[in-house]
């Protein structure tokens, strides 16, 4: 019983970190129908300037976090801008293409510059631990799994209440009328991705206080969470949330049940859950992104 | 004149005693909206049905669920004596209904030859066939008809090269290439020149006369589907609003102001 | 069917016969040119050439085989494989497992290696070849780390990291005229196929797969029977390939470097072409070899910064500009070239003379 709390404690944490990581995704998909390939290596890019700017610049991750985020921001549309929008009138297998290559490319350029040693950002509460009962949680994932709430509910703010934020909206429902009614529709594709991918390195950069990471990290993130969106159907932050608790929560049980293996036996769940999900519900991923009609 | 929505149709051609198509009490709905509502629609043998209406009308959703590329949520669909309500859109394809698109859908990385092959395809064919390149009635039948449309100079082009019209054209021999009985056109003749219009018609004609192939041409250019149709089905607001021949319908006061006069 | 052409079209008609039969030559050159450079490469290990030339040649032929068949899938057929690795790794492990542990002859385990990973390919591949390609693209990835974590794991089975030691009976030539023959079957096999109903049905699925079903085209049947094909072949590689190097691990047989090679090669010739992947290998091996001489992770970086380049400026490969590049800068240039003095007679064929060519 003490073990199920435990893990249950442990899957929520995790989930609410991959909740972020999967909107990000999501967002990017349900705007510009494009699924970024390299979306695992924009969030362990993410990390590594965390890791940056607290060892060389001693700044604490929270303090790093509006700079990720826009950093990430200019970052991902610069690149949409200069290499997914040239292909993203072209059949589809193109921009996948491109964002296969992203991936090589920053996950190459980690491992030249960082080397493939694995790299925690420390924080001043790192070896804090918050204990009741007869549970523990280390602060920095309390820290993050606040902050990733935190930031999913400004997303959705932003989406539903700005303006800029409807007008994205209404580019993923139909470009053409978009275009009419004067939306710059290649300037909201660009921010959609900034968006997301500044949502990308915010995770990224929570997640490097947690645990090890390394430059080949990033495929597995991509995956889950892809996982995560298919499985929460609708795109919504609410069905993205319920999945990302579920995954983690499946994750955190197996690695706390099953000695060793366990996080690989969590990479081959990931795996068995895109299958399943995608066989039992292909139409479901049509509504993905929460945007769409 | 019949501008109920439930009275059978007349047959008009060729006297037979079945349709080649029979659709009852069609039913569509996208969410809330009801594009198609309870409509009957057939088409007898060797006939040429004009389908028009204004935007919105519900026509290309008809012809969607006609084709089983949409499925409709009620009603039900024979086609030559069976019925196709549950079958797939390639199933369909097979027993004998070509159909064109209002967006050209050719395969711009095939050739207008290959593209024509691709229109011939049959029931039951084994892996060990498909492997040969198409056999030769299939290449003759390619042949044929491309000389019929007069597009031999575009065989070894890329489909993806040719102008809007020539597409028309290639898109028609698709059509034809397994004999069928009966052949959808969605708005073949838009984006095409006054002159390919006229061929358009009569390679039509003669396609009606030489082979008894029955058409429904869905259209906007109202000239084009006065001179062709033997009978014409107004359609608005996703209901029969009137079928007859085309001087019934030009005489229809309900379908003037509702449309033509428009 | 004759019936509907009219009597007094014959000047038309003797146009069109002018028009559609190809000469026979024109039809097998591409037949030709592969028998005569299999030949001549057959001949290579007489020439007194040293062992590691012979290496090269034979790890091009390899890789000639796989980029060729991740082409019928990714290629041809548009479902963009980004795992394909896996079944390298599974024929891999199949011949692997069955040579060390129940001592069973070489060539038996080929077939066995090649049944096997088209077995996994069609019970993957029924769920998610139904669905579009991005989805199909990224589930193949999940399934590629995830059976290298599952091989990691099944240390009884496959020895985990430690890895499988094979009986060390290398010879070169061996394997020299097994992947050459391999390769020339392949180029030939992708040459059929590219004529035949099957190789254009998946031509028009990639275009517009809802065009092709209504067309009456078995898209379903199309797909999985083209995906548990190239699995079989590149599952067959994989058991060749793992009795070569005489030792297998999971690192090694679920390399990630696979999955890039094999689609850097192929779009740099051209996806979707009978010689693409051909000429691909060729011009990628030649370059990593000579300019790249493996210097670390950084070719992931350069491999991935190509990619991106050739996707953003050439995106039909050079095979692809070659033959149909109208719709690119490079590729209209070429055609210029070729077809400069060939003087365009009337308006109508004005517009399309820069297209007019034969096709493979």
């Amino acid at each position: 019983m003490h073990t199920l709390i435990q893990v249950i404690i442990d899957g929520v944490i995790l989930g609410g970190f991959y909740a972020l990581m999967a909107q990000g995704l999501s967002l990017i998909f349900g705007i510009m129908r494009v699924i970024n390939l390299a979306h695992g290596e924009f969030l362990i890019l993410g990390a590594y300037m965390a890791w940056v700017a607290q060892e060389y610049l001693g700044l604490d991750v929270l303090m790093t976090l509006p700079l990720l985020i826009a950093l990430g921001f200019g970052f991902g549309w610069v690149v949409s801008r200069v290499v997914i929008m040239p292909v993203l009138e072209r059949h589809e297998l193109m921009p996948l293409l491109i964002t296969f290559g992203l991936a090589s490319v920053i996950a190459g350029l980690l491992t030249v510059t960082f080397t493939t040693t694995p790299k925690v950002t420390t924080a001043a509460y790192s070896d804090s631990v918050i204990s009741l009962l007869d549970y523990r949680v280390s602060v920095s994932k309390a820290v993050m799994l606040v902050a990733a709430l935190v930031l999913l509910t400004m997303l959705t703010l932003f989406l539903n209440r700005t303006k800029k934020g409807k007008a994205m909206k209404a580019t993923a429902q139909n470009r053409e009328a978009a275009r009419i009614v004067g939306i710059n529709v290649t300037r909201m594709y660009c921010s959609a991705f900034g968006l997301g991918t500044a949502v990308a390195f915010a995770a990224g950069g929570l997640f490097s206080v947690t645990q090890g990471f390394h430059p080949f990290m990033g495929g597995l993130f991509t995956l889950k969470a892809f996982v995560i969106v298919v499985l929460g159907g609708g795109g919504r932050v609410s069905g993205t949330l319920a999945a990302a608790m579920f995954v983690g929560i499946i994750e955190a049980g197996l690695s706390g049940y099953v000695s060793n293996i366990g996080t690989s036996l969590g990479t081959a769940a990931a795996f068995v859950l895109v299958v399943v999900v995608l066989a039992l519900r292909p139409e479901g991923i049509s509504r993905l992104g929460g945007v769409r009609a | 004149m019949t501008t109920s929505a439930t009275s059978t149709p007349p047959l008009t051609k060729g006297q037979q005693d079945h349709y080649i198509l029979e659709a009852r009490g069609i039913t569509k709905s996208f969410g809330g909206v009801r594009a198609v509502r309870e409509v009957d629609f057939c088409v007898a043998p060797g006939e040429i049905v004009g389908l028009v209406g204004p935007n919105g009308s519900g026509k290309s959703t008809l012809l969607g669920c006609l084709s089983r590329d949409i499925p409709a949520d009620r009603g039900t669909i024979e086609f030559n004596g069976e019925d196709i309500g549950g079958l797939r859109t390639m199933q369909v394809a097979r027993r004998g209904m070509g159909r064109t698109f209002q967006n050209v859908r050719l395969f711009p990385e095939l050739t207008v030859w290959e593209n024509a092959l691709l229109g011939r395809q049959w029931k039951g064919v084994g892996l060990g066939k498909l492997l040969r390149p198409p056999d030769a009635a299939t290449r003759q039948r390619a042949g044929d008809l491309i000389d019929l449309m007069e597009i031999p100079h575009l065989t070894h082009l890329y489909a993806g090269n040719i102008s809007g019209g020539q597409m028309r054209l290639v898109e028609l021999v698709m059509a034809m290439m397994s004999s069928p009985t009966l052949v959808l056109l969605d708005e073949a003749t838009s984006g095409v020149n006054p002159t390919l219009i006229e061929s358009l018609k009569h390679y039509v004609k003669v396609l009606n006369d030489e082979e008894n192939v029955a058409f429904i041409v869905v259209e906007h250019n109202i000239g084009f589907i006065f001179s062709i149709a033997d009978r014409i089905v107004v359609l608005d607001d996703g209901q029969q609003l009137a079928n007859g021949t085309p001087h019934e319908i030009s005489e229809n006061k309900e379908v003037i102001d509702a449309y033509l006069g428009a | 069917m004759s019936t509907v052409v009219q009597p007094a079209e014959a000047e038309r008609r003797i146009l069109a016969a002018t028009a559609r039969p190809r000469r026979k030559v024109v039809k097998y050159r591409s037949l030709i040119v592969l028998l005569l450079a299999g030949v001549g490469m057959g001949l290579v290990p007489y020439s007194g050439l040293n062992d590691s030339v012979l290496l090269t040649l034979s790890t091009m032929f390899m890789w000639i085989i796989l980029s060729s068949s991740w082409n019928f899938i990714s290629g041809f057929t548009g479902y963009v494989d980004f795992g394909h690795g896996v079944f390298f790794g599974l024929g891999g492990y199949v011949t692997g497992l069955l040579v060390v542990k129940a001592e069973m002859p070489f060539a038996t385990t080929v077939p066995l290696a090649a049944v096997f990973a088209a077995v996994f390919a069609l019970l993957i591949g029924f769920p998610l070849l139904r669905l579009r390609g991005v989805y199909f693209s990224i589930a193949m990835l999940g399934s590629f780390l995830a059976m290298r974590e599952l091989v990691l794991m099944a240390t009884p089975l496959t020895e985990g990291a430690q890895g499988l030691v094979l009986p060390p009976e290398v010879n070169r030539l061996f394997f020299y005229y097994l992947f050459l023959g391999g390769a020339v079957l392949i180029v030939a096999f992708a040459w059929w196929l590219r004529r035949s109903q099957f190789g254009m049905s998946l031509l028009a699925i990639k275009d517009d797969e809802r065009g092709a079903e209504a067309r009456g085209i078995n898209t379903t049947l199309l797909k999985l029977t083209v995906f548990c094909l190239s699995a079989a072949i590149t599952g067959a590689v994989g058991a060749c390939w793992a009795y070569e190097i005489t030792f297998i691990d999971p690192e090694i047989m679920f390399r990630d470097s696979f999955l890039i090679n094999v689609a850097l090669m192929t779009v740099l010739g051209g996806l979707g072409t009978v010689w693409g992947p051909v000429v691909g290998t060729v011009l990628f091996l030649m370059v990593r070899d000579t300019l790249w001489a493996e210097q670390g992770n950084s070719f992931l970086v350069v491999f991935g910064a190509f990619l991106i380049a050739i996707v953003l400026f050439m995106p039909e490969g050079i095979v692809g500009t070659v033959q149909r590049g109208e719709r690119t800068v490079l590729g209209r240039l070429i055609n210029r070239v070729r077809h400069r003095g060939a003087g365009a007679a009337d308006a109508d064929s004005l517009e399309t003379a820069t297209a007019v060519r034969s096709v493979q």
